[in-house]
């Protein structure tokens, strides 16, 4: 088998060799970094050695090599190849990965979040909404509510997969989600689907609550999200001027009700708000990672997760004004004067330091998820293509509509299944044979991807459904270079910072 | 001005520091350099360790030409465990990614974390059960009471017990029938067992792979039963204790050549104590051809010198062995040898080890309670050398095979020659 390895050459000048596939990074010696590059040219290094004149081998910058150092070098890449170093430049079909049926009912069996949308109804009008006039990928909105017997019916089928033996973690915390719209105009739902929540038969888990909401309507039930502990995202963007484009339906500035809602919560439930409220940030152009930043650490001393705006799904009438509004999270970042306190306080909460955590992770020989990764061999380990998640893995979600879908953040028409009057109509064969067919729609890029052992594209923000989708991220090899580099550039510039990561993040 | 180098230690080299002495290994070639009470090494190791400075240290040409530090990145260099580079290559420092372990649902991470629990994939682990279905024997074989401490083998005492096979059945219901679980049925002598073929039954509708551990008398005695055992998945292991080889070698003759006949895959495994009868053994396996014996050294309690001669590790065994940085890792956070299984006795107590403490019985403990109390106190799965002394203050602590039961029934953990 072969596979790909990539050179790389740092900002400062430092040499590279990097295989993510077989996790082998060496920091290189010139010499050795040419006899590379040589391999990769397909130029038979012994040979070249042989036809070398005797004063040496003069690498700019780097000075004049005499035959001893060439030959200790050569000595060297013939040990690191004979270990399985760099076995070839050429790169390799991407490994036949069927999903299976079994795989999807295992996965469901196992998610840990039942997501609802509660309802399509919602008291704000935000510009940039994932339902709004941006976006074209997601049912037609109706002021529809979902009723409590659908999610009980919805528990009741996942409490049959968590008490039986596929489960496979025990004393472990289940999350049921209330999302919207705006969950809490259909509080009734929430109310009874808590109640019921609590009565189930679970055998080796617990159930806790989370909810996303726009605040608008906190003041009301406040007493009922502390009282059940619910975990509480609450969406904001900042500051009056930040938040500008969460308006109301009639127009005006959500800002006023919120931040008071808000500061009533953390006043009337101080613990609980210290322990279990979160704000979640849209960057766009009228608020900047700075700004946020700094509002939030103010006003609450809380770190907010800051996220860009989806870009998939884009409306075409309205493209040009979503450029004008979409703003790059790290370039927001790096824009910031105080960047390095932000970068430090933000930590994992930041994209560039998820990203350089996860290539931590992918170069890492010795990261696994659990122990049993200890015993297995590094062969066994293949993986689907792209990044998308094995459905149902992460979570399972309830529309409005009763699709039954992998998640809320991708577009409504990939329902995977459904409930209504009838039941629960989910066919693990034919969602399995989805995926592969959509994967499949990408196996000739994948294969040609130099990023494909890494890649965390999900398949849902690419035109999936066209019959020669294009993937965003693929790399060739000089892109697979240059976003290596990146990192190398990173820590080479800040080296404390693998520490910290091993240290600190843990992901779950 | 004068020369600068970074020197650097290659990723695949694990670097072990205890006190004053130090030890690089080379997880290529096995190749490994024992620097003892050597202070100016260690503080070098310790920087190159650390993975603040990412195995990478700025040296002056000052620091080169003291001798020993010469002499060792002299070696590091020679057998490409490390590097020196000159600092007028390149306009910074340059990184290693030094090779630190990581388990993410580590039951370190799982027990700080509020709203983790230890359960986390709990049943994921579960791969290996031995069950005991009774203790009865007519054979009156001389290691019966303590062999099978060491190494899986039958025992039997006077006080009958039977296992209860609705408790046994029930304690497995939360385990997929179609699971890879390696199940060893042991006794006494297990077609004694009175629900011998209600157990039968039970264990054709599970897919996991299923060891019928007999003695090679009892199979001798139950010849015309032994066509019962072909289950799917099924194999025997047959234990042959070679005394007399002439008296052996009539009953075992016959009990091969029926294994043979009904087709059920077959071990053999010989239990030696000396030199002796490793020669008898070699006599039998090659009369019946049996290849490929396997072959368990029980210790008898006088019986030391043999265990010093063919059990005890040195540092050529290690070298030879050339354990991988993820063997090395594997060994500083989990028990490879215990990892997952669980013991039933007849009685239905549960041990994660027989060596070890109980951990309860199947009548009223679950499987999943179990499981998560050996994850969380870690008495035999996580039972490693880093938690015992003295290989705790080895340098070869991580390199070692994991703790055996040989270890805990000579009650010494150091079987070697390097802390001796």
């Amino acid at each position: 088998m072969t596979h790909p390895y990539t050179l790389v050459q740092s900002k400062k000048k430092n040499r590279y060799f990097v295989d993510q596939k077989t996790k082998k990074i060496t920091v290189c010696h010139p010499l050795l970094y040419h006899f590379l590059e040589l391999k990769k040219n397909r130029i038979d290094v012994r040979e070249w050695i042989s036809q070398l004149p005797p004063g040496g081998f003069e690498i700019p910058e780097c000075g004049t090599f005499c035959s001893e150092e060439i030959n200790y070098y050569y000595q060297k890449y013939l040990f690191l190849e004979q270990n399985g170093h760099f076995d070839s430049g050429e790169k390799e079909e991407l490994s036949e990965v069927l999903l299976t049926a079994d795989a999807v009912r295992y996965a469901l069996a196992n998610t840990n979040q039942v997501v609802f949308e509660c309802t399509d109804r919602c008291g704000m009008k935000c510009k940039y909404c994932g339902y709004g006039e941006f976006y074209t990928d997601y049912d037609s909105r109706e002021n529809k509510i979902l009723d409590p017997e659908t999610g009980k019916k919805i528990l009741d089928f996942m409490t049959g997969l968590w008490n039986s033996p596929s489960y496979k973690s025990y004393q472990n915390k289940v999350f049921v989600s209330f999302y919207g719209g705006e969950p809490l105009l259909n509080f009734p739902f929430i109310k009874e689907i808590v109640t019921y929540s609590g009565n189930l038969p679970l055998v080796h888990n617990r159930i806790r609550f989370s909810m996303t909401t726009n605040a608008e309507f906190l003041d009301k039930y406040m007493d009922f999200l502390a009282e059940h502990d619910f975990n509480l995202l609450i969406s904001l963007d900042g500051s009056e001027e930040n938040n500008s484009y969460r308006v109301l339906q009639n127009g005006k500035p959500s800002f006023p009700k919120v931040l008071a809602n808000v500061k009533l919560l953390q006043e009337k439930y101080p613990d609980y708000f210290k322990r279990k409220v979160n704000f979640n940030a849209v960057l766009h152009n009228k608020n900047s990672v700075s700004e946020i930043f700094h509002f939030f650490k103010t006003e609450f001393d809380k770190i907010p997760r800051i996220g860009a705006l989806n870009t998939s799904g884009i409306n075409p009438e309205h493209i040009e004004t979503f450029k004008k509004t979409y703003v790059n999270v790290s370039e927001s970042l790096y824009n910031s004067e105080d960047y390095s306190l932000i970068e430090k306080e933000m930590f994992i909460q930041l994209p560039n330091i998820q990203n350089i955590s996860m290539f931590f992770n992918q170069c890492n020989s010795l990261h696994f998820n659990n122990y049993n990764h200890l015993l297995t061999k590094e062969s066994n380990n293949l993986r689907f293509p792209t990044g998308t998640c094995i459905p149902f893995s992460q979570k399972i979600f309830i529309t409005v509509n009763g699709k039954i879908m992998a998640c809320e953040r991708i577009g409504q028409h990939f329902g995977l299944g459904k409930i209504d009057e009838n039941g629960i109509t989910l066919d693990f064969d034919e969602i399995a044979n989805r995926y592969n067919a959509w994967w499949a729609k990408l196996k000739k890029q994948c294969s040609a991807c130099y990023n494909s052992e890494h890649c965390l594209q999900c398949i849902f923000y690419l035109d999936i459904t066209g019959d020669n989708p294009v993937c965003n991220g693929f790399m060739t090899p000089e892109d697979h270079s240059k976003h290596i580099a990146s990192y190398f550039n990173y820590l080479e510039t800040k080296p404390g910072l693998y520490d910290e990561i091993l240290r600190k993040v843990i992901i779950e | 001005m004068e020369k600068q180098y970074w020197l650097y230690v290659e990723s695949y080299v694990y670097i072990s520091i205890k006190k004053i002495s130090a030890l690089f290994y080379n997880s290529y070639s096995g190749k490994i350099l024992e620097y003892l009470d050597s202070p100016e090494i260690v503080e070098l190791a310790k920087k190159l360790n650390s993975t603040r400075n990412l195995r990478m240290i700025k040296v002056n040409q000052q620091v080169l030409n003291i001798p020993r530090i010469r002499e060792f990145i002299n070696r590091l260099r020679s057998d490409f465990m490390g590097d020196l580079l000159d600092c007028d290559y390149s306009e910074g420092k340059p990184v290693q990614f030094p090779p630190v372990g990581k388990i993410e649902k580590d039951v370190k991470y799982l027990k700080r974390d509020k709203d983790r629990s230890i359960g986390e994939d709990i049943m994921e682990y579960f791969s290996g059960l031995t069950v005991y279905l009774n203790n009865s024997c007519t054979n009156h074989c001389p290691f019966c009471s303590t062999a099978f401490k060491q190494f899986p083998c039958c025992t039997a005492s006077p006080k009958q017990t039977e296992l209860n096979l609705e408790q046994f059945e029930s304690f497995l219901e939360p385990v997929e029938t179609n699971r890879r679980i390696a199940l060893t049925v042991a006794g006494g002598d297990i077609f004694a067992y009175s629900r011998f073929d209600a157990l039968l039954k039970f264990l054709s509708r599970l897919s996991y792979s299923k060891t019928f551990l007999i003695h090679s008398l009892n199979a001798f005695k139950h010849l015309s039963e032994l066509k019962m055992l072909s289950l799917p998945n099924a194999a025997l292991d047959i234990l042959i204790t070679p005394v007399e080889t002439e008296t052996v070698e009539s009953t075992l003759k016959q009990v091969v050549e029926k294994i043979s006949a009904i087709s059920i895959p077959a071990r053999y495994s010989f239990i030696i104590h000396d030199e002796s009868d490793f020669e008898k053994m070699e006599t039998l396996a090659s009369l019946l051809s049996i290849d490929d014996p396997a072959i368990h050294v029980f210790y008898n309690g006088t019986n030391r010198d043999f265990f010093e001669k063919y059990i005890f590790i040195d540092r050529e065994t290690i070298e030879a062995e050339k354990p991988s940085l993820k063997d090395i890792y594997s060994r500083q956070v989990i028990n490879s040898a215990f990892f997952g299984s669980l013991t039933i006795r007849e009685t239905g107590q549960i041990y994660s080890n027989l060596n070890r403490r109980l951990h309860g019985n199947i009548r009223n403990e679950s499987l999943y309670e179990v499981l998560v109390k050996e994850l969380r106190n870690g008495q035999s799965w996580r039972h490693t050398r880093s938690k015992i002394k003295p290989c705790k203050d080895c340098l070869y602590e991580s390199l070692c095979p994991p703790v055996t039961n040989y270890n805990y029934v000579l009650e010494q953990y150091n079987l070697c020659n390097m802390f001796p």
